[in-house]
């Protein structure tokens, strides 16, 4: 297995700020400085960073051998976007070296490039030629482009009279068959209706499949667990971590539960008046009890029985309560809510326990929250700390874990007697 | 925003090594291509080659896209210098008395317009290339020199087509009984028609790359070619300039270009070979030049675009 891209210290740095007449001075009169130091022979200082400078990517060093696949995660702002900029040749980094070994194909945004008074079918000839295909490859493509696209009848047509989906489902057949050895795909690629992004991932899959290596980018840790190896997490344009994509992914989501949690948080306190919801009730304590228990907080996942139980302090009175127990995903998609009657309960400690007979949930992260209401408005938000964790169980064989549930399931096939 | 997220950061307990696969060493193989901080992102000569057929695809864009919605189509472009050529017949001639050779004003005029609209059309769309495709550029890899060579190679198109025009209207001069001699010197038309699209390459990469941090030049380009016209032989003969002024002339590429454009298709009494000679080396130079600093300005216009 060899190297196919190296990176090596990559640093880029923009600009902030307009261009504007004082700019324009400061950059000539520095630069006319630092000529006439150079005509003097005279040891250059290192250019020194003003205040308008942003370190989009700092220090970022990997490789990519052949048969790997690299998922790139991060916020927005994170430098995904510049990093893959950098290794496909569209702008320079500031310092460091990017090595490429074999034919890339970077897939940044589809249809850019395309000509409204143009028809399809020319179109797919000069987006190929774009893309660095001769239009004896895009010949030898050209039916499948168009089958793939699913714009057999419109092909003749000038694209300024397609729809938008249109558009964008023949930009993305071109795209999807060039071949390349080594792919850099960005997810926000899969378009289209559902019929149309199902078949955009797996032919992203099958690129990813048929290519030496691939470079993805998404938000979707579920496609990225199932096709990535290898995970670059960026933070603020430096490497936050780098290393097997389970490891990566599931560090990644723990970072991200905590901002949801927090930005869930203020949101409630700045919907629910200025006192800080809080104040009225407090969390004690939560525990998880599962006969499979491994740790307090962890719980194994499919058919387990389990049982939360909240331990809760009311600084105030309440007199029509209600409480709920909801249970969300790392990204803060709610997956289902409990909620039971509290009645008149006068200040003190009081337990609330939820039995579940079985928890359907696959591992990962989980947010557990409990939130107390009087007459149907909010008046507490409990998070409970720290985070629910749903392991694999080991003892069942589970080949992958796709969607959001992990039902106690079984599927048996039986052939039918021919007659 | 990035920014401000930093303070709550969360930790993470283990950062593992960097993992490079099982590879131990670099392979010796050169790689297909290298990004580097210190060194011209442009592409190798190599690449424009391979990238030929997007060149072509890229000249019938561009000529096509013209005429696909116009009444007139491919027309406007015979009419137009026939009308400059008007203007100037009355402004010129029959006005300011400006002399016009031996040749009829409007063979001169027309001459001299068609050419002078080939340069002037190939500078400013080479000007602006970095914000007419900045938006292609910004998402697709190609060789950037391609878009520069195939507008020029559209202006040219243009030109063949007013060239064709120039020659029935000097045959139409001919049958009515009018002097007017082609001179074998025409072979070396070629010649003079490539100094100009390469002043125009060399000039046009100049201004782009400058563009790209000062878009003020784009809008200095327009103007500055309208009067530019004023000093290169377009509406006036080399020997109405005064001797104080003749100077001036040899400082303008364009002048000698625009002269010889003339000279090579009739056979008008003065040789130009000596201003040709020069003004080539300027135009070889600028356009060195020229193609520098395009490459410099490759790596780094999308930062400020």
């Amino acid at each position: 297995m060899s190297v196919v891209i190296e990176a090596h210290n990559i640093s880029k740095r923009f600009f902030l700020g307009e261009r504007n007449q004082r700019a324009f001075f400061e950059d000539v009169s520095v630069k006319t400085i630092r000529g006439l130091r150079r005509l003097a022979r005279r040891r250059l200082a290192p250019e020194q960073s003003s205040s308008r400078d942003f370190w989009a990517l700092k220090d970022i060093s990997f490789q990519i051998s052949q048969g790997q696949t690299l998922a790139i995660i991060g916020e927005n702002g994170a430098g995904k976007s510049t990093l893959l900029k950098i290794l496909s040749r569209i702008t320079q980094p500031t310092t460091g070296t990017v090595k490429v070994y074999g034919r890339l194909a970077s897939l940044l945004e589809v249809g850019t490039g395309f000509h409204p008074e143009f028809s399809g079918r020319d179109n797919i000839f000069l987006n190929g030629a774009m893309l660095g295909l001769s239009r004896k490859d895009v010949r030898k493509r050209f039916d499948r482009i168009v089958e793939f696209s699913g714009l057999a009848k419109f092909i003749d047509v000038p694209v300024k009279n397609y729809s938008s989906g249109m558009y964008v489902r023949l930009a993305f057949s071109v795209a999807a068959h060039l071949n390349p050895e080594i792919v850099i795909l960005d997810e926000v690629l899969a378009v289209g209706d559902t019929v149309f992004q199902k078949k955009c991932f797996d032919r992203m899959e099958e690129i990813i499949d048929e290519g030496h290596a691939a470079i993805l980018v998404s938000h979707g840790m579920a496609h990225i667990r199932r096709m990535c190896q290898i995970c670059l997490w960026l933070k603020n344009g430096r490497i936050k971590m780098l290393g097997p994509t389970d490891e990566v992914a599931s560090c990644y989501e723990k970072a991200t539960t905590h901002e949801v949690v927090a930005h869930y948080e203020k949101q409630t306190a700045e919907q629910h008046g200025p006192t800080h919801p809080s104040a009225i009730a407090g969390l004690v304590q939560w525990s998880v009890q599962s006969k499979a228990a491994s740790a307090p907080h962890s719980i194994i996942v499919s058919q387990a029985k389990v049982t939360f139980r909240f331990e809760i302090e009311l600084t105030a009175m309440i007199s029509h309560g209600k409480i709920s127990v909801s249970v969300a995903d790392a990204q803060g998609l709610i997956l289902f809510t409990q909620q039971g009657e509290l009645g008149q309960i006068t200040r003190g400690k009081f337990w609330a326990t939820l039995e579940l007979p079985f928890l359907p949930l696959k591992p990962g992260e989980y947010i557990v929250t409990c939130t107390i209401s009087e007459a149907d408005h909010p008046v507490a938000f409990l998070r409970a700390t720290p985070e629910l964790t749903v392991l694999k169980d080991e003892s069942l064989a589970q080949s992958g874990y796709h969607g959001v549930l992990n039902m106690p399931a079984r599927l048996s096939v039986e052939q039918i007697p021919q007659a | 925003m990035a920014q401000t997220s930093s303070a709550k950061e969360t930790r993470v307990q283990s950062v593992p090594e960097i993992v490079t696969g099982t590879n131990d060493a670099l392979p010796s193989a050169k790689p297909t291509y290298v990004v580097d901080a210190d060194k011209i992102l442009s592409s190798h000569p190599k690449d424009l080659w391979a990238y030929r057929e997007l060149y072509l695809l890229l000249v019938k864009r561009d000529f096509v896209a013209v005429y696909k919605q116009t009444v007139l189509g491919p027309l406007w472009f015979f009419v137009q210098p026939f009308l400059a050529s008007l203007v100037f017949i009355v402004v010129f001639s029959q006005i300011a008395r400006l002399p016009t050779t031996d040749l009829p004003p409007l063979v001169y005029y027309m001459s001299g317009i068609i050419v002078w609209t080939y340069f002037s059309n190939s500078l400013s769309q080479v000007a602006s290339t970095f914000l007419s495709s900045g938006t292609i550029f910004r998402k697709i890899y190609f060789p950037r020199l391609i878009v520069p060579f195939s507008q020029i190679s559209m202006n040219f198109l243009n030109f063949i087509g007013q060239l064709l025009v120039l020659f029935g209207v000097i045959a139409c001069y001919k049958l009515s009984g009018h002097r007017i001699e082609l001179s074998l010197k025409i072979l070396a038309l070629p010649l003079v028609l490539a100094d100009m699209a390469l002043l125009a390459l060399g000039l046009g990469c100049i201004i782009a790359a400058a563009t790209v941090k000062y878009r003020d030049l784009n809008i200095v380009v327009g103007y500055t070619l309208n009067l530019w016209m004023y000093g290169s032989l377009v509406i006036y003969p080399r020997s109405a300039v005064p001797a104080h002024l003749q100077p001036l002339l040899a400082l303008n590429p364009m002048a000698s270009f625009v002269e010889s454009f003339r000279s090579c298709l009739f056979d008008t009494e003065h040789t130009t070979v000596q201003p040709a000679v020069i003004a080539t080396l300027m135009t070889i130079v600028i356009a060195i030049i020229g193609i520098w600093c395009f490459a410099k300005a490759e790596g780094t216009f999308t930062d400020s675009i």
